[in-house]
């Protein structure tokens, strides 16, 4: 921008305020060559508009807003719990903390108070997990069309597993057996019939089985578990109907437990999902599977979580088996409960076949 | 966010989410339902979130489907008045945690909502207050509320320790 007679005054100021670059101010100085009225101006302008504050003006009521600083807070007998929650949730520093100790030291009758308040926390059931996690995943177009496909039939064989499972307890006596090996949940995957047979290497199941967890020596991931869920005592002294009959003191060790059932048969699953993606790659066709032999816990083999359902734990609802037969779906059973009427459900062995089908049609 | 990560976060964080969701609405096909809903949206905007963001827009979106259904329905009891509860021995139990978390269910349903983020979640004042829309010291007012009202529900200290 050049500099005029109608924008120099910006100039002046700027000048005197430190914000012309080098360059502006030799083209300043060339323009007041130029123009001798208006340098003179230019010298006389920074005494004239560069004000000062008069210093001898001082606010007279400065010790009205001061403030007192008052005796610091501490706890006392009337006013602890705060204090406590403070101290149980971190919120204080280690001064505090010390502050908060020595009053607890000082008022034991109120050490009990103390402890509870870090106690407080809750927790979550970790037992409760989402049951539909694979449905959430993304996968690639194509991909995902083969897997939706085949998701559906591997949970409606859960469900029919299920079904089967709890159409034998029906059936079955109320014998109380001794419990080995063989008793434990397992069962077997099974190719039956099908025109096709052509895979020659069809994918392993690998499977921490029911055997394996007996024979031998627990992990501590697993002894942690399996004492979190014996420690379910309040079971024990409650009546269980189930079709009648009752059911007492249980108190199961983990690989009894319908926990640990659920994952052996979720492994399941997942190898029949991924036996059937194996099988689209060879050749497209009818597949049918069994599940044989297939030994769930024995009565007192218990579902202990609340809220749980075999339906639920494999995350199918209604859509997911459309074309199965539906008319064998387990039953709730109640547990009678002094405290709540909550409903829980159990999984009880039995035999069943499972149909994993496709056709050549489906495939075009 | 890559697909990758992103199921990472279905396999990190579902349960939780639903944990969290599930002890709020006790239906379980509502509360999978908003978690499959909040993955949804992740989804639509898998490309503007970051990873390390995931988390925490899991929570929030599924907190607001949550109090939003809740509304929509009438279900959402006044949201910061409790309903008044006497204190009273509840010697039923043998568990402590049992206990909290009947007692958890009396709280209003901020309360509960904060202290819920607090304890399974472990975030602090400031994180649960983005979540839930709160300013960090309305988060720390309702987790101290709600630690009254835990304590109190208790009743006498013998009991559980």
């Amino acid at each position: 921008m050049r500099i005029t007679r109608a924008n120099y005054e910006v100039y002046f100021v700027d000048y005197f305020d430190g914000r012309l670059s080098q360059e502006a101010k030799e083209e300043l100085m060339r323009f007041l060559e130029a123009h001798p009225d208006l340098k003179e101006e230019f010298y006389n302008f920074d005494e004239n508009v560069i004000l000062q504050a008069d210093s001898d003006i001082t606010f007279p009521k400065k010790d009205i807003l001061k403030k007192q600083e008052t005796a610091k807070a501490k706890p006392d007998p009337e006013d602890y719990e705060t204090w406590f929650i403070a101290y149980a949730e971190g919120d204080l520093n280690r001064e505090e903390q010390q502050q908060v100790e020595r009053f607890v030291d000082d008022n034991p009758a109120l050490k009990q108070e103390f402890l509870i308040y870090q106690k407080l926390s809750l927790k979550a059931d970790s037992r409760i997990r989402y049951p539909d996690k694979k449905r959430l995943k993304k996968k690639s177009q194509r991909k995902r069309t083969l897997l939706a496909r085949y998701a559906g039939y591997a949970a409606a064989a859960g469900i029919l597993l299920f079904a089967g499972l709890f159409w034998l307890i029906r059936q079955e006596a109320p014998e109380r057996q001794e419990k080995n090996i063989s008793q434990l949940p397992h069962y077997e995957v099974e190719k039956i019939s099908g025109n096709q047979t052509l895979y020659e290497q069809p994918p392993k199941l690998i499977r921490n089985n029911a055997d394996k967890a007996i024979t031998e020596p627990l992990s501590s991931k697993d002894r942690n578990q399996i004492e979190r869920l014996t420690k379910m005592e309040p079971l024990t002294e409650k009546k269980i109907n189930i079709n009648n009959r009752s059911i007492t003191n249980i108190s199961p060790r983990y690989e009894q437990t319908s926990e640990y059932y659920y994952q052996t048969v979720m492994k399941d699953l997942e190898y029949l999902e991924a036996l059937s993606e194996y099988k689209e790659k060879t050749l497209p066709g009818k597949i049918f599977y069994r599940i044989k032999n297939a030994i769930a816990p024995p009565e007192d083999y218990y579902v202990i979580s609340e809220g749980f359902s075999p339906l639920k734990l494999l995350g199918i609802t209604s859509k997911s088996f459309g074309e199965v037969a539906t008319n064998t779906l387990p039953e709730n059973i109640t547990i009678e409960n002094n405290n709540s009427n909550t409903k829980k459900y159990g999984i009880k062995t039995g035999i069943l076949e499972i149909t994993h089908k496709r056709t050549l049609e489906e495939d075009q | 966010m890559t697909v990758e990560e992103y199921n990472t976060c279905v396999d990190d964080f579902s349960d939780g989410i639903y944990r969290f969701i599930l002890k709020n609405i006790r239906d379980e096909d509502e509360a999978q339902d908003i978690v499959q809903e909040s993955y949804m949206r992740m989804w639509e905007r898998v490309n503007h979130i970051q990873y390390q963001k995931a988390r925490s827009y899991l929570f929030t979106t599924a907190y607001h489907t949550m109090i939003d259904r809740l509304r929509k329905n009438n279900r959402l009891s006044p949201i910061e008045e409790a309903p008044e509860h006497e204190t009273r021995q509840h010697n039923n139990y043998s568990d402590l945690s049992e206990v909290l978390s009947k007692a958890v269910d009396t709280l209003p349903v901020i309360q509960k909502n904060v202290v819920l983020l607090r304890d399974y979640e472990g975030y602090s004042y400031k994180e649960i207050g983005e979540i839930t829309d709160l300013n960090e010291s309305q988060v720390k007012v309702y987790i101290y509320r709600a630690r009254k009202a835990l304590r109190n529900y208790i009743g006498s200290v013998d009991k559980v320790l």
